[in-house]
């Protein structure tokens, strides 16, 4: 039987969670600049309290504390760009942020590994680390590369043992998500310099990001502001990803979880912004739930699949890639 | 209310994790003139004891540890002016304790700080981000027994390799029994660095800090 096109219609492509609605969206929006105009975050960085005052943000040097009025975060979240390119090593390996595109990743830092040879159950190590970023590179089904072991046998330098292992063993987007502080993420980029042919190409073709975490409840540590101030210098994206557990580090309630996990990446893309406007940023999450009972964060739970929709939510009213944990 | 009534009335409280009527029962021991460490001993620490157990046996969550301790602490607060000069001094021990350097992860370690503190520890908090040398200093200082560090990232720990260093330069090592804590630690760790004691969670830090110094 024939039947007519149905032009003009929408369609629905793939599955979606859909936790909010625009409405919704907007009052956790809302809340979240009230927590930054007048409750604010901490700042244990120098510099980065230097970049939040001269931006126009009010801070308290005496208390490491910084308030940020709304128009502030709203510049930040309109400069921040909406698309972003994580380069390979050629472009075959690309991987464009944009929109609803979704990839995926190893997730790390883990810290012990079971030996996939003796099934020993041990601490992780550089070995391993080059191990992990050669498979990842021959899976087909991960699209760039994030610190997925720490190498636990090199004390001096490990972030940048780290890179020389994962650098050396994939062609894909490297993601690193261990880097100790600003000098470390500035050494880092030069390796990756060197394997593109200089600075300026490694800010055409972003071959490395940095993973960074603020500490909940809202609080940006010293060596997370160093790196997010590096990034944009650099150029380089740089993931904020909040890891806060409701009922421990974060309200109790998942809305409530949202507000402060929403305030803590803003305040870390404020000051990305501040530095260098229009830098690439990605807005991240591993936030949970916190077991009461046994005092654990258990990144398997089903809350952490809604908080996850719920900050991609966000993340999307803002224009910006996200990246969160899966379990 | 006799005495009786107010051991009954001051263990529910606790185990009900009710400040008011925690602070209630205070109010009565003293306007009894009964002895508060009585009190103390033979309701509100058992009771409290009895909560941690329950935690450990994930029976009781968290919150509810943490609010048992909240209803002891206020009762204990408001009877301590009232403590027998005699009955005063006996604080199971002194602890210092405090998040290494590098590392500002301290939700853990203050649950700790205020259990030790609930089950009778004279406790000094430094807080978190500590140096090295400002542990070892504290401990001298106020002559401690223990010294607690917690750490949660795989990068601080080598604070408390330092620490273990520094004590046993200085001679302190049989003078201060040293215990570690947080995410990153292991009885393993413990062993590696010498450390004199591992504990997994608030209730194993109790347990642990009071055989360490039988």
């Amino acid at each position: 039987m024939y039947r007519g096109l149905q032009p003009g219609i929408s369609t629905f492509e793939g599955w979606g969670l859909n936790m909010f609605t625009d409405d919704e969206l907007y009052e956790i929006h809302l809340a979240t600049l009230d927590v930054l105009q007048n409750y604010g975050v901490g700042v244990h960085c120098d510099e980065a309290l230097d970049i939040f005052e001269n931006g126009g943000a009010s801070v308290d040097r005496e208390r490491n504390h910084v308030k940020i009025a709304p128009h502030l975060v709203e510049d930040a979240i309109r400069s921040a760009p909406s698309t972003i390119l994580l380069a390979g090593r050629t472009p075959e390996y690309d991987v464009t942020l944009q929109g609803g595109r979704v990839g995926f990743t190893s997730f790390g830092a883990g810290v012990m590994v079971i030996d996939p040879f003796t099934g020993e159950y041990r601490e992780s190590n550089k070995k391993d680390v080059a191990a992990t970023a050669l498979a990842c590179d021959a899976l087909a089904n991960v699209d760039i590369y994030s610190s997925a072991v720490v190498a636990r046998d090199v004390e001096y330098a490990t972030d940048l043992n780290e890179a020389e292992a994962f650098l050396t063993n994939t062609s894909k987007h490297c993601h690193h998500i261990d880097l100790t502080g600003g000098a470390g993420a500035k050494k880092f980029f030069e390796m990756a310099a060197v394997i593109v042919g200089g600075m300026d190409k490694l800010r055409e073709r972003p071959l490395v990001s940095a993973l960074v975490c603020p500490t909940s409840p809202l609080e940006l540590h010293t060596h997370t502001a160093e790196i997010i101030i590096e990034c944009a210098k650099a150029g380089l994206p740089v993931d904020v990803l909040s890891m806060a557990m409701s009922g421990a580090s974060a309200p109790v309630s998942i809305g409530g979880t949202l507000v402060t996990h929403n305030a803590e990446v803003l305040a870390g893309i404020v000051l990305n912004q501040l530095t260098a406007k229009g830098s690439p940023v990605i807005y991240g999450s591993s936030t949970t739930t916190f077991d009461l009972t046994y005092a654990t964060a258990p990144v398997g739970a089903p809350e952490l699949g809604m908080i996850s929709a719920g900050v991609v939510a966000l993340a999307r009213k803002y224009m910006l890639p996200s990246y969160v944990a899966g379990s | 209310m006799n005495k009786e009534e107010l051991v009954k009335q001051g263990m529910q409280a606790v185990l009900d994790g009710d400040e008011e009527a925690a602070m209630e029962v205070a109010n009565q021991v003293i306007a009894e003139g009964i002895n508060p460490v009585e009190i103390i001993n033979e309701a509100l620490t058992p009771a409290m004891t009895q909560v941690g157990d329950g935690f450990a046996n994930e029976e009781i969550p968290l919150p509810g540890v943490l609010v048992a301790a909240e209803a002891m602490t206020k009762a204990i607060e408001i009877m301590e002016p009232h403590i027998p000069k005699e009955d005063v001094a006996k604080k199971l021990g002194t602890v210092v304790i405090g998040t290494v350097e590098g590392d500002i992860h301290d939700i853990g370690k203050r649950i700790v700080a205020t259990m030790l503190r609930v089950y009778g520890f004279e406790v000094h908090d430094l807080g978190r981000d500590v140096p090295i040398d400002d542990f070892v200093e504290k401990a001298k200082e106020t002559n401690a027994d223990i010294l607690g560090s917690s750490s949660l990232m795989t990068t601080t720990m080598s604070g408390q390799r330092i620490l273990e260093e520094k004590l046993s330069k200085e001679g302190l090592k049989d003078k201060i029994k040293t215990m570690i804590g947080g995410a990153a630690c292991t009885q393993e760790w413990a062993n590696k660095i010498g450390a004199d004691c591992y504990a997994e969670d608030v209730n194993e830090t109790v347990l642990k800090a009071k055989e360490l110094l039988k």
